[in-house]
């Protein structure tokens, strides 16, 4: 009976444990880093709506579709989402961050914020950036022209004005926002869009 | 019991088939590779046998001697050897990879040492862009590319990137072939694109002259033994005024001669109806 019960769990080992090596490329190692990534961010308190992590040779990547998440519950999600990534096997490479309010469509790239790489020693610049970001979409006379992209030293964005406001005061404000947060002249395009 | 020893062997069958049939031999090597590359001290992660990730703040000698492990492995796989090693380092804040060692001529573990050394040392020196390309012998001459562009730190000029790239050089033991050579400060790059060139200073010291035209957004020179080019990228369509301002700068540093193309791209047009020739036989 013993040798039966030997042999069986023999069986059930080789059956278990399948191919060595574990993975069957390089490509299908680096994409299952994603998913204990995305159980431990289902674990966060502050969650958005929709929450998707995908992995590749280049690291991760975790988009968020945000609905209506305040300012701080946003923040506090990005901080709870960092250091996860941080700590899975391909959190040393640059970290991508996608998060938006609009899910699809024409509107998806103008309401994306688009988040490469962390420096915690500048994470005042990220977060005035999210901020701006988020004020810009509340405000429903400018509109994003594409995606706003947030960086440690750079900070791009087109911002479309359609309501006619002063645009010099308008683009002074953003700007003095950025600067306060540390960065050096935030690349930030304001164009007026004639009213008919 | 006879049963069961039907079912084992049924299942070692199925297992080893299975093996066979869901993974090439190719890809087989590849993960074995990979994962015997990142047993190597120093590899923080290796997405692919033949891509590692290093911590750039460690010193040179260090890296070199991870570089060399790694090519220890990668190079003993045969027939499944890859083209290219990639060794990479990311810095706290890189948006994507800018610092990478990747070399075709890994075959050889000497050159292969010196050539990872020279990106190594640059490191060293506290810069945190550098790409160096080495490419095989007959195929080209590779190029080494040193960028320092963070706005708000007061860094380095350009003056000095390419001098620290030109003494790394002159530190590596003696070649026949040398790297293109480039650096890359704030939007303005200097090149000597052909590798055996040297750049006089006063091509240098032309960026202090560009960066007072508050319409040039970057500027680009590089410099080949016959022909020089000059890439101009700005807000706007040029006045003539502005033309002549751009080209009395150039001029006025000597940059004009034997034969140089001078192009203005204006960002805000279509990439086919943006280009302006101010002076030369551009394309």
């Amino acid at each position: 009976m013993r040798r039966r019960v030997a042999a069986a769990a023999a069986v059930a080992a080789l059956l278990l444990t399948g191919c060595s090596p574990q993975y069957a490329t390089p490509d299908e190692r680096s994409s299952s880093f994603a998913e204990p990534v995305a159980e431990k961010v289902k674990e966060l308190d502050s969650q958005p709506e929709d929450v998707r992590v995908g992995s590749s040779f280049d690291g991760i990547t975790v988009e968020a579709y945000l609905a209506d998440m305040s300012y701080s519950e946003t923040r506090d999600f990005i901080e709870g989402v960092l250091p996860i990534v941080e700590d899975s096997p391909l959190g040393a490479l640059p970290v991508r961050l996608l998060l938006g309010h609009a899910k699809e469509g024409p509107d998806a790239a103008s309401g994306t914020l688009e988040w490469l790489g962390y420096d915690p020693e500048r994470s005042d610049r990220y977060f005035a950036a999210v901020e701006v970001w988020l004020d810009t979409l509340a405000d429903a006379g400018v509109q994003f022209d594409d995606r706003f992209q947030v960086q440690a030293a750079y900070v791009f964005g087109e911002i479309r004005v359609l309501d006619g406001r002063d645009i010099d005061a308008y683009s002074a404000e953003v700007v003095a926002k950025l600067e306060q947060a540390g960065y050096v002249e935030p690349s930030i395009v304001f164009t007026p869009v004639p009213t008919p | 019991m006879r049963r069961l020893r039907g079912v084992a062997v049924i299942a070692l069958a199925v297992t080893l088939v299975g093996c066979a049939g869901q993974v090439g031999h190719e890809d087989r090597a590849a993960v074995e590779a990979m994962l015997e590359v990142e047993k190597v001290p120093g590899v923080l992660v290796a997405p692919y046998e033949h891509l590692v990730q290093i911590d750039p703040q460690a010193p040179e000698d260090e890296i070199v001697a991870t570089a060399l492990g790694v090519r220890d492995i990668v190079d003993g796989m045969g027939e499944d050897r890859p083209r290219e090693l990639d060794v990479v380092a990311v810095y706290p804040g890189d948006p994507y990879v800018n610092t990478r060692f990747s070399s075709s001529s890994y075959d050889d573990p000497e050159r292969f040492a010196q050539d990872v050394r020279l990106w190594a040392s640059l490191l060293d020196e506290g810069f945190t862009e550098v790409s160096y390309n080495v490419a095989k012998e007959g195929v080209g001459l590779g190029s080494l590319a040193v960028s320092f562009e963070d706005p708000g730190d007061d860094g380095k000029t350009i003056a000095e990137v390419y001098a620290a790239i030109e003494q790394a050089l002159a530190a590596a033991p003696e070649s026949d072939t040398q790297p293109s050579l480039s650096a890359v400060v704030d939007g303005f790059r200097i090149s000597n694109g052909s590798g055996r060139v040297e750049l006089p200073d006063g091509w240098i010291e032309l960026r202090d002259d560009l960066s007072t035209l508050e319409y040039l957004r970057s500027s680009s020179v590089t410099l080949n033994p016959d022909v020089t080019w000059v890439s101009l990228i700005g807000e706007a369509d040029l006045t003539p005024e502005q033309a002549a301002q751009i080209m009395a700068a150039l001029a006025g540093r000597g940059v004009l001669r034997p034969s140089v193309n001078v192009i203005y791209t204006n960002v805000t047009a279509l990439p086919k109806d943006s280009k302006t020739v101010l002076f030369g036989a551009a394309e």
